[in-house]
């Protein structure tokens, strides 16, 4: 019905507005890149086409600012906090599916708050507890706190889906003697590859650009993530602009490119995310 | 409901147990003491010493004009950003929805901000407000004779500029979410409307809009909860300045805290931003009862 826009004048208005609508957003970035190529001198030129081509910008910009160390800590802190979240969250999502024992749904309710907690609001005391047991400054530490705040919504989906998993198959399962933890990552794990992509994609977005946590949870430069080292070091405006933009766009690249890539599932996750929120 | 079978009680605890610890170790317990913490004097560098003062700081926090100023412009970026956003993620969810030339192009690009990192496009929307940035450029190119206009340096500007960013990079979320709440709209319903022969208009005013209601109520809700906790987009672009034009509690309670180790007074701040959470979790809560 809604789909059914039959006056071609209406239908090319709409495709019109689409595209340009989608021009408009992409305006912002391909400044950017165009910054990114100019020479030095050439940066506060107002034209938008730049006048020199200077893709050693790049790889200034990678130098200068040390990108390849932040990127490092990055896909440490990241693949630590996504891996160890997962690993807990499928754990936890099947004993609350499967194996339900007294007050697991009152525990299950209890977690979901979990949910509504903006990190702001525990920055102080985790601080202070991370620094009480030496896990301040630390990548461990970090990991640990991002996977607190991800456990909640990964449980939420995970077992929302293990729910839906034939009880017939589980208990096929028991009779021939499989223990529960056998079941779990033989029989269950292996059905769940979608929701566990989403809840994959949902974890890795949230540690891979989580700002503020790395900021006051990390003193080192040293450990900076991704974020907070292109925050720290280029935030400054003494820094020449054309190297800002490469940096940027060299921080942004990963994501692009995944996004490219895997759309759909970035799409899905986010959306299912949200909508389980 | 089922019985669980012999002696799974403890093995279901076992499996919930690694995640019940660290839930407790890094939620529970920051909840509780951070309403401890509000109560004292303390520069946060040793547990045990500090001072308490009791309800000191939430009574300094209410005579404090720059604490009110904060808490007016957050309540002013999460009313103007989930208004905005919205509006147009339901519009474009709509359009993206004709299935029109163009429309998998449109939504992709709108959705790509959404994955970027604050701090990424703070520091591009930096660059692009700039007095040499992509805005002052098209002025000047527009009206020659103008000078650079100060987006960020302005106290009267700092805010909208800001929430054009917010805007230019939450649109798509926005639009993911109405977009998804489209595709499960009663089929039955909207095949009636259109016997009946009911315009275009109107059935998405009797139809499509009272169908998504549960969709707009969840969209608004993240949109508050994500409006009450900004801080990367805002201490990227501005640091809360100029001369706290564009603070908010985040970044107030940020430089209390970790500035100035007066971390019972940020602590009493971020009481306040619990406290409004929990407001939005109840609100979600009660409403997903209305709906069942």
């Amino acid at each position: 019905m809604i789909d059914r826009y039959s006056n071609p004048l209406l239908r090319l208005a709409i495709s019109a507005f689409l595209v340009l609508s989608a021009l408009l957003t992409l305006a912002p970035v391909l400044w950017i890149v165009g910054l990114s190529l100019k020479s030095g001198a050439d940066v506060y030129s107002s034209s938008f086409v730049p006048a020199s081509f200077n893709p050693d910008n790049y790889l200034t910009a990678w130098q200068e600012f040390g990108l390849g160390p932040l990127f490092f800590n990055s896909v440490i802190v990241t693949g630590l906090s996504v891996g160890l979240s997962l690993f807990f969250a499928i754990l936890a999502a099947y004993g609350f599916a499967k194996v339900p024992f007294r007050g697991s749904e009152a525990l299950f309710v209890a977690i979901l708050l979990g949910i509504m907690i903006p990190p702001a609001a525990l920055i102080i005391p985790l601080f202070a507890q991370l620094n009480a047991v030496g896990l301040y400054d630390t990548h461990v530490g970090l990991a640990l706190v991002y996977t607190a705040f991800g456990l909640p919504v990964a449980i939420l989906i995970l077992r929302s889906f293990f729910v839906s998993i034939p009880r017939e198959l589980i208990e096929a399962a028991r009779l021939d003697g499989a223990g529960e933890r056998r079941i779990l990552w033989q029989v269950v794990v292996p059905l769940s590859r979608a929701p566990i992509a989403t809840v994959t994609v949902l974890l890795f977005l949230a540690a891979w650009n989580d700002f503020f946590l790395a900021l006051v949870l990390l003193r080192d430069a040293a450990t900076y993530t991704l974020p907070v080292g292109i925050a720290q070091f280029i935030g400054q405006y003494s820094t020449p602009y054309e190297l800002v933009a490469a940096a940027v766009l060299i921080a942004a690249a990963p994501i692009v490119v995944l996004y490219l890539a895997i759309g759909t599932q970035f799409e899905r996750g986010v959306a299912e995310g949200a909508v389980k929120a | 409901m089922r019985r669980p079978p012999r002696g799974s009680g403890l093995v279901g605890a076992l499996f919930v147990l690694p995640s019940l610890a660290v839930f407790a170790a890094f939620l529970v317990l920051p909840v509780v003491s951070v309403l401890g913490i509000a109560l004292l004097r303390w520069t946060g560098f040793r547990i045990g010493d500090w001072q308490f003062v009791g309800l000191a700081n939430f009574e300094n926090l209410v005579g404090d004009p720059v604490f009110w100023s904060a808490f007016s412009h957050t309540v002013l970026f999460t009313v103007a950003t989930a208004i905005l956003l919205n509006v147009l993620g339901f519009g474009y969810a709509l359009l993206i929805q004709s299935r029109l030339r163009g429309h998998a192009f449109a939504k992709a690009v709108l959705f790509l901000p959404v994955l970027l990192s604050p701090v990424v496009v703070g520091l591009m929307w930096s660059r692009i407000l700039d007095a040499f940035g992509a805005v002052n450029q098209l002025i000047s190119a527009l009206a020659p004779e103008t000078r650079p206009v100060l987006f960020l340096g302005s106290p009267d500007l700092v805010l909208p500029s800001i929430i054009v960013a917010i805007v230019w990079q939450f649109t798509g979320y926005n639009m993911l979410l109405y977009y998804a709440g489209l595709q499960k709209l009663p089929q039955e319903q909207l095949e009636a409307a259109s016997i009946d022969g009911a315009g275009h208009w109107a059935a998405i005013r009797n139809v499509v809009i009272p169908s998504l209601y549960p969709v707009a109520a969840t969209a608004i809700l993240l949109n508050v909860i994500g409006g009450l906790r900004i801080f990367d987009l805002i201490y990227v672009m501005t640091r809360g300045g100029p001369n706290r034009g564009s603070e908010v509690m985040a970044t107030y309670m940020y430089e209390q805290a970790f500035k100035f180790s007066d971390m019972g007074y940020a602590g009493a701040i971020a009481v306040v931003i619990v406290a409004l959470s929990v407001v939005a979790a109840v609100l979600r809560l009660r409403w997903s009862r209305l709906r069942d």
